[in-house]
């Protein structure tokens, strides 16, 4: 979705929110899906994923566990181990109905017991080609090779939406991180359109490691965008990348104070195998990841 | 009544009216009414009374004699607002008003409509006006944990300036914290404060779980919280796969699974250290950032008013309440994106910096002289509103201050009916005169929310002289009701309803009815319509020797004579018209007992 509905002048796709069975969805993951729901008129599917393994684990007699906060050990049998995670699903897809009911998006709600990206898989299959997973649990820093997995297990999507433990906000500007001038087009088209609900500015962040390559992209942009009819509220930024390091990139980004911001994974942002830490530790909005 | 006396066979009158000088006014008097010329003419007419003695300016008939009174109308004299005679009273007031120590407090008695207030305010303006300034006063919230307000006694005329800077010093915290903390060197610090915190136990836990891993166990994350488990290439050992291990083999995954959770557990007991610490430093950086800020803002007002005592601790608390509860000045995110989100600087939620003056004074204006026609507590000792914020609790946004407050250093007049019908207020009232303060201490709640504690508000010094106006029957009854506040009055100044008709009472009349005619906006009087006035305070007073001075009753009979004339299209008030006026007040008041 996303990228290719935009280009292809879509009208509509489907928003997979990932809701993992273990911790709580961050509230900016689930406005991010709404906020891609409205921009392409497409429905979210909330899609609560039952982990197999916990019930694995469930069932030895010396399984324990203890809250994130601290506190003591205790049991976690199979019945209270199903018990929480029935009352968890019912918590999230209500949070996400009433967001959706107030930003009139439609909402689904379903539960799955299977091995995590493999339901997402299979959700994605099941919808066609166009769509987006929104994973509603922030990705910790070291939660690369979970990112990776998602990109390689689940093929029926074109992106993917993150969030990071300092995510904070979904208004504000729509940031298009360009390391590729064959994406700038898509990116563009998707920014504008994710920037029309909310009435907020499209900003072009144009990366090279060449200043030559970097002069022409810019040129390039600017004429894109000027045979575009509202030129007037898109700016561009061109960023000198002196290695591959994400962190001065997100710092960068961060600086615009965006609402959500768009990269290509496998880019110098998001590269596959790199650490998740300078996004993790900076950046607050939600991120959407293009193939 | 007027009308009565003169009221004879009209034969007789005419008989003996072609032997009467005319009077001056005969002309303007057949414009007139049909009705309310004869009748004149009749009065003029009649023969005195033989046993009633002669007064002032009144002719052999007994009645004023215009042509004596030396003018034409009352636009010829110059306008006076009496009071005629009632010289005890008024060295009563001046001697009351002038005394210095406390407790003289003047009890001015005398029937209404007799120009009491009027007479008393002017001696005691003519006393005020010489006397220096009282000290502004000022409530100022003393940031301690009753929310209580301290009283702060500021230079005369300062109180209003002195509230507007802090407004204004306010305002400017408005505008420039949201920017502050927007700042991308606050922004870059704080997020080091919380990365440092979030990421320490990440850290911990992916190191543990990286070590786990390693042996062959994994740290999940369930919805209850974190649990360990015996994993093999990555997934979770189903039981009977584990069941079909050796024992010992067993044993050492279930004590390695022990050892991991003994070091989840130390991981996740230092999270409330480690938030203490996460807060301590971030409350050290915004008062870094606000701190300045502040200071800033209060610089100069702290300059301006160095000297005056209290002000500085005041501000010292002010600015150590702003840099702890900087926070309030940034909206939450979500406002304006991407741009620092300013509060208005009106917002309940500021309204503990609120400065609210209680008393203040102008240049040149003397002790103050406050009137209040309606004594309720309220009206009083002031009143307190509160305004509740949706993202806060209820705060004091406006402390209105009574009469008591803006009298202070000056005069308080009050009704006597008026107060003793509030008993409530006229006690409290009492009792904040014998204790020199004045203490808020309502009988209801405050307006704003039902069930909201009544801050408590630091007393304030008083100084104020009590006068109360009574007639005879209040006099009494305010002795009967409530003889302690009877007894606070050690000065009396005695209005007496009626004196001599001398030459200069009546002349000083006229000037009064002048008085009248210039306040009121009323056509001038006539010579003869003056002498009827005369005539009738005459009559009032119970014979031709007194005049009453009754003059609410002037001004009312003016106003309709006024009326009159204007209706016949004159320039000048006749007798024709007071005597009309006079009549129609007769046939209402008439008509009032007849139905009553």
């Amino acid at each position: 979705m996303i990228a290719h509905v935009a280009a292809a002048d879509e009208r509509s796709g489907r928003v997979v929110l990932w809701l993992s069975g273990t911790t709580a969805a961050s509230r900016i993951a689930i406005d991010a899906a709404m906020l891609l729901g409205e921009a392409f008129e497409a429905e979210v599917e909330s899609l609560y994923v039952e982990d197999p393994q916990l019930f694995d684990l469930a069932a030895f007699p010396f399984a324990r566990v203890i809250g994130e906060a601290g506190g003591a050990w205790r049991p976690l049998p199979q019945d209270a181990l199903e018990r929480e995670m029935r009352f968890a699903a019912a918590a999230m897809h209500r949070q996400v109905a009433e967001a959706g009911l107030a930003a009139s998006v439609t909402c689904h709600a379903r539960n799955v017991r299977d091995e995590p990206l493999r339901a997402v898989a299979q959700a994605c299959a099941q919808n066609g080609p166009w769509n987006v997973v929104i994973v509603g649990e922030p990705m910790a820093a070291g939660d690369e090779g979970r990112l990776a997995e998602l990109f390689d297990g689940v093929r029926d999507t074109t992106g993917a939406v993150i969030t990071g433990p300092m995510a904070r906000r979904t208004r504000g500007s729509v940031v298009a991180v360009v390391e590729d001038f064959e994406r700038l087009g898509p990116m563009l088209t998707a920014a504008r359109r994710l920037s029309a609900p909310i009435g907020a500015a499209v900003k072009l962040m144009l990366v090279g490691d060449r200043r030559d390559e970097l002069a022409w992209m810019e040129g390039e942009a600017r004429l894109i965008c000027a045979s575009g009819t509202d030129a007037e509220t898109i700016s561009l930024e061109s960023v000198l990348a002196a290695n591959d390091d994400a962190a001065p990139l997100v710092a960068v980004l961060q600086q615009h104070g965006p609402g959500l911001a768009l990269a290509q994974y496998g880019g110098r942002l998001a590269a596959p195998g790199a650490s998740l830490r300078p996004l993790a530790s900076t950046l607050e909005c939600p991120l959407l990841l293009v193939r | 009544m007027f009308f009565k006396r003169f009221k004879q066979d009209k034969s007789k009158a005419a008989e003996v009216v072609a032997d009467v000088e005319p009077v001056p006014q005969a002309p303007v008097a057949s414009e007139a009414s049909s009705v309310a010329a004869p009748e004149v003419a009749a009065r003029e007419a009649e023969t005195p009374e033989p046993s009633l003695s002669l007064g002032a300016h009144m002719n052999s008939a007994g009645a004023t004699d215009p042509a004596s009174l030396g003018f034409k109308t009352t636009a010829d004299l110059k306008p006076e607002d009496g009071p005629i005679g009632q010289d005890d009273a008024m060295q009563a007031i001046a001697f009351g008003a002038g005394i210095k120590g406390p407790g003289y407090h003047i009890l001015v008695v005398g029937p209404q409509g007799m120009g009491r207030r009027t007479a008393t305010r002017a001696k005691l303006q003519e006393i005020a006006g010489k006397a220096d300034r009282p000290f502004d006063w000022v409530y100022v919230s003393s940031f301690d944990p009753t929310g209580g307000f301290r009283a702060l006694k500021l230079p005369p005329g300062t109180a209003k300036p002195f509230a507007e800077k802090m407004a204004l010093a306010i305002d400017h915290l408005a505008d420039a914290l949201p920017a502050a903390f927007a700042a991308d060197d606050y922004e870059l610090k704080r997020r080091t404060i919380e990365e440092e915190f979030r990421f320490s136990r990440e850290d911990a836990l992916e190191a543990l779980r990286r070590e786990a891993e390693a042996q062959n166990i994994a740290l999940l994350r369930t919805p209850a919280g974190i649990a360990v488990a015996p994993v093999l290439d990555g997934k979770v050992v189903k039981t009977d796969v584990f069941n079909s291990v050796p024992e010992a083999l067993r044993r050492e995954v279930e004590t390695k699974i022990a050892a991991l959770e003994a070091e989840i557990e130390a991981i996740l007991a230092e999270r409330p250290e480690a938030e203490k610490d996460r807060r301590a430093r971030l409350v050290a950086l915004n008062e870094q950032v606000a701190g300045r800020h502040v200071r800033a803002a209060l610089d100069d007002l702290k300059t301006e008013f160095a000297d005056v005592a209290g002000v500085e601790s005041y501000l010292k608390a002010a600015a150590r309440d702003l840099v702890r509860n900087a926070g309030i000045f940034v909206a939450p995110p979500g406002i304006a994106a991407g741009q620092p989100a300013r509060v208005p600087a009106t917002h309940p939620r500021f309204a503990r910096y609120a400065v609210h003056v209680m008393a203040t004074s102008s240049a040149g204006s003397g002790a103050p002289i406050v009137y209040e026609p309606n004594p309720t507590y309220a009206n009083i000792f002031g009143r307190i509103e509160l305004g509740a914020a949706t993202d806060a609790p209820s705060q004091v946004v406006r402390i209105k201050a009574g009469a008591l407050q803006r009298a202070n250093g000056g005069y308080l007049l009050v009704d006597g009916d008026a107060l003793l019908d509030s008993a409530g207020s006229a006690e409290a009232l009492r009792r904040a005169l014998e204790a020199e303060e004045i203490r808020f201490d309502p009988p209801a709640g405050p307006i704003g929310a039902v069930g909201d504690e009544v801050p408590d508000l630091e007393p304030i010094p008083l100084s104020v002289r009590l006068v109360v106006f009574a007639s005879p029957t209040t006099q009494r009854r305010l002795a009967a009701s409530n003889a302690a506040l009877r007894r606070i009055f050690k000065v009396e100044a005695v209005f007496e309803h009626a004196v001599e008709r001398t030459k200069e009472a009546v002349d000083a009349f006229a000037r009064v009815i002048a008085g009248v005619v210039d306040k009121q906006r009323l056509r001038p009087l006539d010579a003869a319509a003056v002498g009827l006035l005369v005539d009738e305070a005459a009559h009032r007073a119970g014979g031709r020797a007194k005049l009453s001075l009754l003059i609410s009753d002037v001004i009312d009979v003016c106003r309709e004579a006024d009326h009159w004339a204007a209706a016949d299209d004159r320039k000048v008030i006749s007798s024709a018209d007071v005597e009309r006026a006079l009549r129609q007040r007769r046939t209402r008041a008439g008509e009032l007992a007849e139905a009553s």
